[in-house]
């Protein structure tokens, strides 16, 4: 096999790179084709560590076209449901010119050097790998049209590659794309590759079945639970009563003496942000015998300088400190003499719990080591962080490391952390057989890493036509991930300050799915409407007044893996008089149903909606109907997309109705599904309209984009329903609250 | 240790184990029949839905002691090639999303449908509450299940 180089450049907008392409023949008559980027990269970090430049070749991506027609596209990113699979592979084959039954998807293992980035998160996948998978798709294209050519003696200008044939347009002469596979794989390079109009994309745009729908339905499709190897043992363990518990010693004699336990471990803790707590693991024949054995093993918890936070005491704290000055985070203009001199102000205080990622499929992790070598079988967002971690705490050179991602039962951030794959690896080398760790819900539950609890306070001074002249934004939170947020805040205010102050926890904190823009844009869009009200105004109207390009938020998101996007108003705007046109918001709704909006921006998505609610006799309320309307750029695969809004809008609506993370004495109080509640399918929105806004631009995320402003639509038609507001989350638990205090002293 | 001959998708299958185990982990551990899984341990989520003689039942609430001479069937016996009309519905709309609760959804409608062929709306929904979908995909599974049962319907 031999590999041969050559240089490509295509400008892709705000960003332009120059990307190598590497070809190889393959034996039986196929070849591979890596596509990688040379310039500025971006390495894979955890979200808050800043990118470092890079000028190194990094492959992004690699395709085999065989001698039989079929289209292996390598994916190297994790599948947890967000549909990655099926939208990698339809940009390759659809800039290709393939048919998806000739398409198949190959996971690979952790091998940045091959594959590039492999951190998966921030509703970047598809954005980011846009580019590179079209020119590895354009450029086998390019190489079977050449080579077609040079056979048919015909210029390369009349063929094309379409529906997995390569054609010349000008007669009928054609073939499959397997017969010229080999030819191809001996040609050179091309020096440019040409990319498709994307509504070429034959692929792209249409509805496509999911990659691995069928072996889904069938019970096949394997997650990281499914694991099985040979000599594979399982092991549960038994986990710290309170954050900074240690274990003065334990007794697993009673544990040994079940029939089936083979071995009791001790789980050493592990710092360095790897957050492995201590414990005891049971290693079994099976799960339920290692769950149960491990109820029998006595612990002595030195529980000396174990943490007792209270999160209702936690909630009033940061209340009273979104209430008071906090550290400057943004000062445009003078925002405190404006509040000082108005004749009317508006303020409000929004409180969000600490959330569980509540993934159906709880933590899991297969690992077998050895001296020399350790392999693991994760359920992993950042296998990247996964592989330096092991290398790390099991001092091992990482080329001796590797990291097999599987499918996963749900992510929304729980498996960015490392954790979970550490600790197997430390009972599996303790134990000296494969082992895979089994996390019971309550395991899953209880140590989570959780978005955490923010509270935020909210001021604005009004003009004589309610329109805002100054902000004033307060944000109290723990630190770290997802927590103080900058402020989001599109709209026109000629003074904004934005101050956050935080408080230290026991609580784990770590991403959730949409991260600080989960309890922002619910902050944000609240008070929106809130403010809207006391100018007297259509909410959707009073928006699209104030989104005129002028507002003080920072114009330009850095998201994860530093790439960059301007936020354009019109957008913002143009989903709003989506969802205002789709959703009957011009006319007044049907008897006793009542009507919300919210947009947000976020991961260079546009996303607004309305959500219509009736209320019950019993004084409870039913979400009858929700309207969203989403700016993505193009929709690679419209059933995919489509099902992400719904999700997130479900997911986000669960969340902001029943649930909340809540601890006593450093004791977490929730343990599965009975008291930390997913909605159920009664509770769901009986029905939920998707717009996307058609676009030529390139594509951008949907994994968490539709989550942010969906609790600020149903408090604002709550609102509508009952006079009163809903500021505090869940809103099921906790009801409406008092009323927007304006010019009064201002109570929480 | 017991044995336990348990009938699972038409074959008799025997099962050294405790008698108190339940049956979702026999069949994920002992037998490596994996489409059954699990999530809560405590019959609140639906994902270890098996079918006990044709009924929707939590497999981690099951105990191998208390199977007797029942049919058991997972979700790789719901059908030769995959093309039980739930499941063919599940296709044809591209339900999963994660996919993990999809055994249990499928097998909960199959149950359904057997019992009530032409559900409305509401019987749907009802029927499939007891199913967690963190995903989201409720709107999906609703109108999968009604084109299920159009399917079957045709046959």
């Amino acid at each position: 096999m031999s590999g041969r180089p050559g240089v490509t450049s295509s400008d892709s907008g705000h960003l332009s790179r120059r990307r190598f392409l590497q070809l190889t023949s393959l034996a039986g008559g196929g070849l591979l084709l890596g596509v990688g980027a040379c310039g500025r990269d971006s390495d894979s970090r955890r979200p808050d560590q800043a990118a470092e430049p890079t000028h190194t070749y990094r492959p992004s991506a690699f395709v085999r076209l065989h001698a039989d027609d079929r289209v292996t596209v390598m994916i190297s990113k994790s599948e947890m449901g967000q549909g990655v699979t099926t939208a990698l592979a339809m940009i390759v084959a659809g800039e290709l010119g393939a048919r998806w039954d000739q398409v198949e998807v190959e996971r690979v293992e952790l091998d940045e050097e091959r594959y590039g980035p492999q951190a998966t998160g921030g509703s970047s996948t598809v954005r980011l790998m846009w580019e590179p998978l079209r020119e590895a798709g354009a450029a086998v294209r390019g190489l079977l049209v050449a080579a077609a050519a040079a056979e048919w003696e015909v210029e390369t200008s009349t063929c094309d590659v379409r529906e997995g044939r390569v054609v010349h347009l000008a007669s009928d002469r054609s073939a499959r794309i397997g017969e010229f596979a080999a030819a191809a794989s001996r040609l050179s390079l091309p020096d440019s590759v040409a990319l498709r109009d994307p509504a070429d994309m034959a692929l792209v745009g249409r509805e496509q079945p999911a990659a691995e729908l069928h072996d889904i339905v069938t019970g096949r499709a394997g997650y990281g639970l499914d694991v099985r190897v040979p000599d594979m043992r399982f092991a549960a363990v038994a986990r710290p009563p309170r954050p900074g518990a240690t274990i003065r010693s334990f007794d697993g004699t009673a544990a040994r003496r079940m029939p089936g336990v083979l071995d009791v471990v001790q789980v050493p803790a592990v710092g360095e942000g790897y957050d492995v707590r201590p414990g005891v693991a049971v290693v079994a024949r099976d799960t339920w015998t290692a769950l149960r054995a491990r109820d029998a093993v006595r612990i002595d918890w030195d529980e000396t300088n174990a943490l007792a936070d209270d999160t209702e005491a936690m909630r009033q704290a940061l209340v009273e400190l979104a209430g008071r000055p906090g550290e400057e985070r943004e000062n445009r203009g003078d925002a405190e003499a404006a509040l000082a001199a108005a004749d009317r102000t508006i303020a409000a205080t929004y409180e969000q719990a600490f959330l569980y990622h509540a993934q159906m499929e709880p933590m899991n992790c297969t690992a077998s080591v050895s001296d020399d070598a350790c392999v693991v079988w994760s359920p992993c967002q950042f296998p990247d962080w996964v592989g330096r971690g092991l290398a790390e705490v099991l001092e091992l050179p990482p080329e001796s490391v590797t990291v097999h991602v599987t499918r996963m039962g749900g992510g929304f951030g729980r498996r960015i952390n490392p954790d979970f794959s550490i600790e197997a690896a430390l009972i599996a080398r303790a134990f000296g057989d494969p082992v895979q760790v089994v996390w019971s819900r309550d395991d899953d539950l209880r140590h989570g890493f959780y978005r955490p609890m923010v509270v935020h306070r909210l001021e604005a001074a009004l003009d004589e036509r309610g329109r805002p002249l100054a902000i004033r934004h307060r944000n109290a939170g723990a630190p770290g991930a997802g927590s103080a947020g900058i402020s989001y805040i599109p709209y026109r205010c000629p003074a904004l300050r934005s101050e956050s102050a935080s408080l230290e926890t026991s609580m784990r904190r770590g991403w959730w799915r949409s991260v600080t823009h989960s309890h922002t844009g619910f902050a944000i869009e609240s008070f929106m409407d809130e403010l809207a009200e006391a100018a007297g105004r259509d909410p959707i109207a009073y928006r699209l007044e104030l989104i005129d390009g002028s507002s003080p938020m920072p114009l330009r998101e850095v998201e994860a893996q530093g790439a960059e996007h301007e936020f354009d108003p019109g957008r913002l705007r143009g989903v709003l008089e989506v969802v205002r046109d789709r959703s009957g918001w011009t006319e007044a709704p049907a008897p006793g149903r009542w009507r919300g909006v919210a947009c947000h921006w976020c991961m260079a998505t546009y996303v607004a909606e309305v959500v219509e609610v009736s209320l019950r006799s019993d004084g409870g309320y039913e979400i009858e109907q929700i309207t969203a309307a989403v700016d993505c750029g193009i929709v690679v695969n419209p059933a995919g997309a489509r099902a992400q809004v719904e999700g997130g809008i479900v997911d986000a609506l669960s969340a902001a109705r029943h649930q909340q993370v809540t601890a006593r004495g450093g004791r977490v109080v929730e343990s599965n599904f009975d008291d930390y509640r997913i909605s159920r399918m009664l509770e769901s929105p009986r029905r939920i309209d998707v717009h996307f806004v058609p676009s030529t631009r390139p594509p951008s995320g949907l994994g968490e984009p539709p989550v942010p402003p969906a609790a600020a639509a149903l408090a604002a038609a709550l609102h509508a329903a009952t006079g009163r507001r809903w500021r505090r989350q869940p809103f099921d638990v906790y009801g409406a609250e008092g009323r927007t205090t304006s010019n009064a002293q201002t109570q929480p | 240790m017991p044995s336990f001959d348990i009938e699972i998708n038409g074959r008799s299958r025997r099962i050294d184990a405790a008698p108190d185990m339940p049956l979702l982990w026999a069949l994920r551990d002992h037998l490596h029949l994996t489409g059954t899984k699990y999530s809560c341990g405590r019959g609140l989520c639906g994902a270890c839905t098996v079918l006990l003689d044709g009924e929707a039942v939590p497999s981690c609430l099951l105990a191998l002691a208390d199977v007797g001479s029942a049919h058991i069937t997972t979700i790789e016996g719901l059908s030769e090639d995959g093309d039980h009309p739930v499941q063919s519905a599940w296709e044809e709309l591209g339900v999963p999303q994660c996919g993990y609760c999809q055994s249990g959804q499928v097998l909960r409608a199959a149950s359904l449908l057997a019992k009530s062929p032409d559900p409305d709306r509401e019987e749907i929904r009802r029927g499939m509450n007891g199913a967690l979908c963190r995903c989201g995909t409720y709107p999906r599974i609703e109108a999968a299940v009604r084109r299920a049962a159009e399917l079957a319907g045709e046959t």
